[in-house]
C-alpha cells in the first residue's frame, strides 16, 4: 500500500533537480537558445539544437548577406519510443517536443555567405563561422594588404 | 606530440640499449629524422619521449662523438646514456627488437632481470580508434579518411588521409598546414597520389634550423591573393546550407535557384586561407 502511493505520487510530480547554469535557465525547451560573437572579420554563432543531430531529416542553414540566419530543421522522436512495441504515454515533458522547427536571428552586419563553416559540436550545439562582408585591397603582386569593411559600402559596386 | 600522430614506419636506423638504471629496458629508435625515447616499462606502457631536435644520426654518427659518453648529452636526462654496443642494424618497420641483443645486456647483473619483449608487440599501435576523431586544425570543407593496413608488418596500424574541398590528397598534418600557409604542396614530399603504399612514403623532414627559416616565409605567402579566383565584392544574396552526413561535418551549399554553385569548392579554399591569414596576423 505504501509503496504504491510512493509510485503514484511520483508519477504526479517528477522530480527534475537543475544546479549550476541549468537552474538559470527557464523550464522548457531548451532548442534554439543563440550564442552571437564577434570578432575582426568574422561571426560566430552557438545554436543549441538538442536531439537535433544525426536526424535523417537534414538541418538547413540559409545565411542571407544581411546578416539573417535561419536554421530550419525536425526534432525527431526517439528511436527508442518509436520501436517499442508499447506505448510510451508522456509523464513530464519538457525537451522540444517532437516536430518541425526554425530559429531565426540577426547577426550583427552583413556578411558573405559563401564564407561559412558550419558543424555540429557534441552536445548538441550547432556551430556556424561567417566571415563579414570585406573586400581586400591587393597589392600589385596580388598580396594581400588590408580590408575594406564593406558594411558601409553600397552592394554591388 | 604523441606516438599515435607520428608515423613510425620508416627505416629503423638504429637501436640503442640503455642501463636498466631505473630497472627499465630503454629503447631508443631514430626514425628518419624524428628521434624517440622509447621507456618500456614493466608493465608494458610504452611512452614517447619526443627529443628536441631532429638529429639524423645517419648524418651525424653519435657514436664518433667522443663527448659523449663523458659529457652528459642534450638529448637525454640525466642518468641515462647510449651504448654503442648495443647498436642494431638497420631494419625494415617493427624491427625495434631489443631482446635479440640488448635485453641479455640490460639485465645482466640484475637482482631481478626484466623479461624485454619485441617492442613492436608492446607498443601502442595507432588504431582506427585513436585516429577516427577529426581534428580540430583541419578546416571545414575539408575531408578525413581513416584506412587501416592490411598486410606487413603494420597490419592494423591505421592511416589518416585528409582531402582539400577540391579532392587533393594529404597524408599528414604537416602537409595540409603547409599547403594553407603556401597554397602549394610541400616540395621534398613525395607525390602521395602515386604511391599506393603508405608504409613506404616516409619522407626526410627538414631539421629544425630549416623549418624556422621557412616560417616568416610561409606567413607572407598567407598573404599572396594572387591565384584566388572570387569575387569578394559580389557575394550572393543568400547561401542555403544543408547538412549533408549524419555527422554534421559536411554542409553542402545552395543558392536561391536551388543549384549548387560551380565555384562552391573555391569557398572552402578561401575560407581556409582567410582563417589563415587571421592566425597569421595575430602571431605577429
Amino acid at each position: 500500500m505504501k509503496s504504491e502511493q510512493l509510485s503514484e505520487s511520483t508519477l504526479l510530480k517528477p522530480l527534475v533537480t537543475l544546479s549550476g547554469s541549468a537552474a538559470d535557465t527557464v523550464i522548457g525547451p531548451p532548442l534554439g537558445r543563440v550564442d552571437i560573437g564577434v570578432n575582426e572579420s568574422a561571426y560566430i554563432c552557438r545554436v543549441s539544437l538538442p536531439g537535433v543531430r544525426g536526424n535523417d531529416d537534414k538541418v538547413k542553414c540559409n545565411i542571407e548577406r544581411s546578416g539573417r540566419v535561419d536554421i530550419e530543421g525536425v526534432v525527431t522522436e526517439s528511436q527508442f519510443v518509436k520501436n517499442s512495441s508499447k506505448e510510451f504515454k508522456i509523464a513530464l515533458q519538457q525537451l522540444s517536443p517532437p516536430g518541425p522547427f526554425k530559429i531565426s536571428f540577426n547577426l550583427p552586419g552583413p556578411v558573405d555567405p559563401r564564407l561559412s563553416s558550419i558543424s555540429f559540436k557534441p552536445g548538441g550545439i550547432l556551430e556556424v563561422v561567417v566571415m563579414k562582408f570585406r573586400v581586400p585591397q591587393l597589392s600589385a603582386n596580388g598580396m594581400f594588404e588590408k580590408w575594406y569593411d564593406c558594411s558601409s559600402l553600397p552592394l554591388h559596386v | 606530440m604523441n606516438l599515435t600522430s607520428c608515423s613510425i614506419s620508416g627505416d629503423l636506423i638504429s637501436s640503442f640499449k640503455f642501463n636498466a638504471f631505473m630497472r627499465k629496458v630503454f629503447a631508443i629508435s631514430a626514425v628518419t629524422t624524428k628521434l624517440f625515447v622509447l621507456p618500456i616499462l614493466k608493465d608494458g606502457m610504452t611512452e614517447p619521449l619526443p627529443t628536441t631536435t631532429g638529429q639524423n644520426p645517419s648524418e651525424q654518427n653519435p657514436l664518433d662523438d667522443p663527448g659523449l659518453f663523458g659529457d652528459p648529452d642534450p638529448l637525454l636526462e640525466n642518468g641515462w646514456f647510449i651504448d654503442p654496443e648495443a647498436a642494431v642494424p638497420s631494419e625494415p618497420m617493427a624491427g625495434v627488437d631489443p631482446d635479440t641483443k640488448a635485453a641479455p645486456e640490460a639485465t645482466a647483473g640484475e637482482a631481478s632481470p626484466i623479461m624485454a619483449t619485441p617492442v613492436s608487440q608492446r607498443r601502442a599501435r595507432r588504431t582506427a580508434e585513436d585516429v577516427s576523431e577529426r581534428p580540430d586544425w583541419l578546416p571545414e570543407g575539408w575531408k578525413m579518411e581513416v584506412k587501416v593496413r592490411t598486410s606487413g608488418a603494420t597490419v592494423g596500424t591505421a592511416d589518416r588521409y585528409f582531402f582539400s574541398p577540391s579532392g587533393e590528397r594529404f597524408r599528414s598534418k604537416v602537409e595540409v598546414l603547409h599547403y594553407l600557409e603556401t597554397g602549394s604542396r610541400r616540395k621534398n614530399g613525395r607525390k602521395s597520389k602515386d604511391d599506393p603504399d603508405p608504409a613506404s612514403t616516409e619522407k626526410p623532414s627538414e631539421s629544425p634550423a630549416e623549418r624556422k627559416k621557412k616560417k616568416p616565409k610561409a606567413t607572407s605567402n598567407a598573404k599572396n591573393f594572387s591565384d584566388l579566383n572570387f569575387d569578394f565584392k559580389n557575394p550572393p544574396e543568400s547561401v542555403t546550407w544543408v547538412q549533408s552526413d549524419a555527422s554534421g561535418d559536411n554542409w553542402v551549399p545552395s543558392t536561391d535557384d536551388g543549384n549548387v554553385p560551380i565555384d562552391a569548392k573555391e569557398w572552402g579554399t578561401v575560407y581556409a586561407r582567410l582563417s589563415q591569414l587571421d592566425k597569421s596576423s595575430d602571431a605577429s
